[in-house]
């Protein structure tokens, strides 16, 4: 445990701009090294991609309720913030749950650690690009919107590029092997999400059948 | 596509609100609403309100209304088709002439029976559509049948003709919309020789149905309804010889069409590319009423204005739209009460007045609605807008904006209006809340310009000084520290 005497803030900020930009930065020059280093040389933190995490959240709040006019898709008056936030966070948690689940099937070396790592190090030229598309879309245009839709479409694209390389190097993957892990892992989360549909139904159904009971009990004995 | 998709997805999550929310409206007779800005119906100010109900004893020597079919209104005449009869009234529902009986073509007397759409051209001529007896009759000024038109020669079809619904260009070509015969309207020329269909569609099968009727077996398809192209169910001409149609099913994309002379439909999507089509979002299913499903367009006229308004029988209300198909206001619905109709058949202008007249089969009468003072401001409006009087249909939107805050319509038209007069901050304000993009990306384009203008020059000064400074900064600070200032550049 830290002492509170001990604590130096220089140091501390340093610290934070290694993790948050020049170890990102490292990544999206070097992807295969980078990610290798987290791997087998313990770099990265897990606290800058938590807070990746949450930064993606909220650029898609700010996505839906800050864009600029011109560009507004959905109504801000009917956005439930805390739906869109848990929509980040569910789909990348589902994501590495499967991803993981299907690299434990097929001898993929990579922990639940890494992997969420590696969705969130993807992530991030992505979370800066939507950044800039949130500035732009105040100051565009609908003339100019190519340039607003190339930046979001560059961020997926990072991510997809990303993202496989980083698979395939937390697992320890050949090209083809990684491409099959990819497929396996779209239809791992299928199933889950149906696992998922089927037990929130069932216990709905459950819930309602004991409260008939309650209700019948009720009904008759008292 | 992708915006196609978004509609698709919109519509259905529309409808799936919908379902959510209990159904009141269905029991609120004559209430109006608008398509608000891409969250659902917003209630409206009502537009049209009754004037006079008619029933037979309100017309002098009719002795029933029963089996109304349609309407007619020329310049100075009402036409209406009831069961036996084409009864001619003047716009103050004075009885002219009921004409029942005629001499036919052999001089021997004939009764009207059972007749459908009726057309009376500019110089008079009366045009009736008698369905059952497979013909059209056509009567002069005088009321005497001049023609007799039977099936029109050259028209080779399986199907028992049944015309019942005529429309006559200025060259006595006629359109006529026979029963059950999908091949499109029928364009007849002035001797009753078919010429050819007009406005035929093909039909769309998706690539599901393809497999289903690949893998399905005999019984499964003779189950199933046939794939059959759509028929048309009224028509109207227009001042420039346009035709306006409506469709009676209900799976099209583009229910009312305005078809050019080459029988092509013309009619203009708005500007967020949505067809007119009656009610958009409805009720799947409906366990108090029958009202569920799309629209169901039986009528449509049209006046010299642009303006046209077409008759939903799934909820028996009325639907009015302008030239550029943005939805006016809605009037009408189901009900006993006055201003709410059981089975109306037939919707009709009366001529330059702004009241609508309805023809109820079920309740036998004829109801004259007139327009409130919302409607007409709208009506207003529109028209002073199609003659080009920009100025005064401003300040008619501005009265309408006034009634309904909600009133997009008129926020649009105010907003595009301020756009061109130069006033390109009040045009945002305006357009923001409608969600009205590309006008308001104009003004925005507009008034991002006049900030560049303002402060570039401000900035670029700002930016040469501040390098200046940061230069002369360093410069001092390394002289400072005893090293050369120079050497580092």
């Amino acid at each position: 445990m830290q002492k509170v005497s001990d604590f130096n803030l220089k140091k501390w900020w340093g610290r934070v701009v290694d993790e948050v930009i020049r170890f990102p930065l490292y990544m999206m020059g070097k992807p295969f090294k980078a990610f290798s280093d987290i791997k087998y040389e313990g770099k990265g933190s897990v606290p800058a991609c938590i807070f990746f995490m949450v930064m993606l959240m909220l650029l898609s709040v700010m996505r839906q309720s800050y864009t600029g006019t011109v560009f507004v898709e959905v109504d801000p008056r009917y956005m439930n913030i805390w739906m869109v936030m848990a929509g980040v966070l569910m789909q990348t948690v589902l994501l590495m749950v499967a991803n993981w689940s299907v690299s434990v099937l097929t001898n993929g070396s990579g922990s639940l650690r890494e992997i969420f790592m590696v969705a969130m190090y993807a992530q991030y030229p992505y979370m800066w690009l939507s950044g800039l598309y949130l500035v732009l879309s105040h100051v565009m245009t609908l003339d100019e919107k190519a340039l607003l839709t190339a930046c979001i479409t560059l961020g997926v694209v990072c991510i997809v590029f990303y993202g496989f390389i980083g698979l395939v190097s937390v697992h320890g993957f050949g090209f083809f092997q990684g491409i099959a892990s990819v497929v396996l892992t779209l239809i791992a989360l299928v199933i889950i999400v149906f696992v998922i549909l089927l037990l929130v139904s069932m216990a709905g159904e459950l819930m309602n059948f004991i409260r008939v009971v309650a209700e019948e009990i009720t009904l008759h004995y008292l | 596509m992708r915006r196609k998709i978004k509609k698709y997805v919109l519509s259905l999550l529309t409808g799936l609100a919908v379902l959510a929310m209990p159904l009141t409206a269905s029991a609120e007779g004559t209430a109006n609403y608008c398509f608000g800005s891409g969250s659902g119906n917003r209630k409206a100010p009502v537009a049209y309100e009754v004037e006079k109900v008619y029933h037979a004893m309100d017309l002098e020597g009719v002795e029933d209304l029963n089996d109304l079919a349609s309407m007619f209104v020329t310049d100075d005449s009402v036409y209406v088709a009831t069961g036996n009869a084409i009864l001619v009234l003047d716009y103050d529902f004075n009885v002219k002439h009921i004409l029942s009986d005629y001499k036919d073509e052999d001089g021997n007397d004939a009764k009207i029976s059972g007749p459908d759409g009726i057309f009376v051209t500019e110089d008079g001529r009366l045009y009736v559509c008698e369905p059952r007896n497979a013909h059209v009759l056509v009567f002069d000024k005088n009321y005497k049948l001049i023609n007799n038109f039977g099936k029109p020669a050259g028209l080779d079809i399986s199907v028992e003709y049944m015309p019942s619904q005529v429309v006559v260009d200025r060259l006595d070509r006629m359109y006529i919309i026979a029963t059950n015969l999908y091949e499109g309207i029928l364009e007849v020329n002035s001797e009753n020789r078919f010429q050819r269909y007009f406005g035929t569609t093909t039909v769309s099968i998706s690539a599901w149905d393809i497999f289903f009727r690949a893998i399905a077996s005999e019984e499964q398809l003779n189950r199933q309804a046939l794939i059959l192209p759509t028929e048309y169910s009224s028509m109207a001409l227009n001042e420039k010889g346009f035709i306006y149609t409506t469709i009676r099913s209900t799976d099209v994309e583009n229910p009312i069409r305005l078809l050019n002379v080459n029988g092509t439909d013309i009619m203009p999507e708005t500007w967020e590319e949505f067809h007119p089509m009656g009610d958009v979002s409805w009720a799947i299913t409906s366990s108090t009423t029958s009202e569920a499903g799309p629209s169901n367009l039986s009528y449509i006229d049209c006046n010299e204005h642009g303006m046209y308004m077409v008759l939903d029988r799934t909820r028996n209300r009325i639907f009015t739209y302008d030239d550029a198909s943005n939805l006016l206001y809605v009037f009408g619905g189901s009900g006993d009460k006055d201003g709410c109709f059981r089975n109306p058949v037939s919707v009709r202008w009366l001529g330059e007045s702004r009241n609508v007249l309805v023809a109820d089969r079920l309740s036998r009468s004829i109801t004259v609605m007139k327009p409130t003072n919302y409607g007409n401001a709208i009506f207003e409006a529109v028209r002073l807008e199609a003659e080009g009087e920009r100025d005064q249909a401003l300040l008619c939107w501005q009265d309408a904006l006034d009634m309904n805050s909600n009133c997009s319509l008129a926020k649009d038209a105010i907003g595009r209006a301020l756009y061109w007069a130069g006033d390109y901050e009040g045009s945002q304000e305006m357009l923001k809340r409608i969600h009205r993009n590309d006008y308001y990306s104009m003004a925005f384009e507009k008034t991002r310009e006049e900030v560049i203008r303002a402060y570039a020059p401000a900035a670029v000064i700002a930016l040469a000084v501040l390098i200046v400074a940061v230069k002369v900064f360093r410069r001092v600070r390394s002289r400072r520290k005893g090293g050369n200032g120079y050497a580092k550049g």
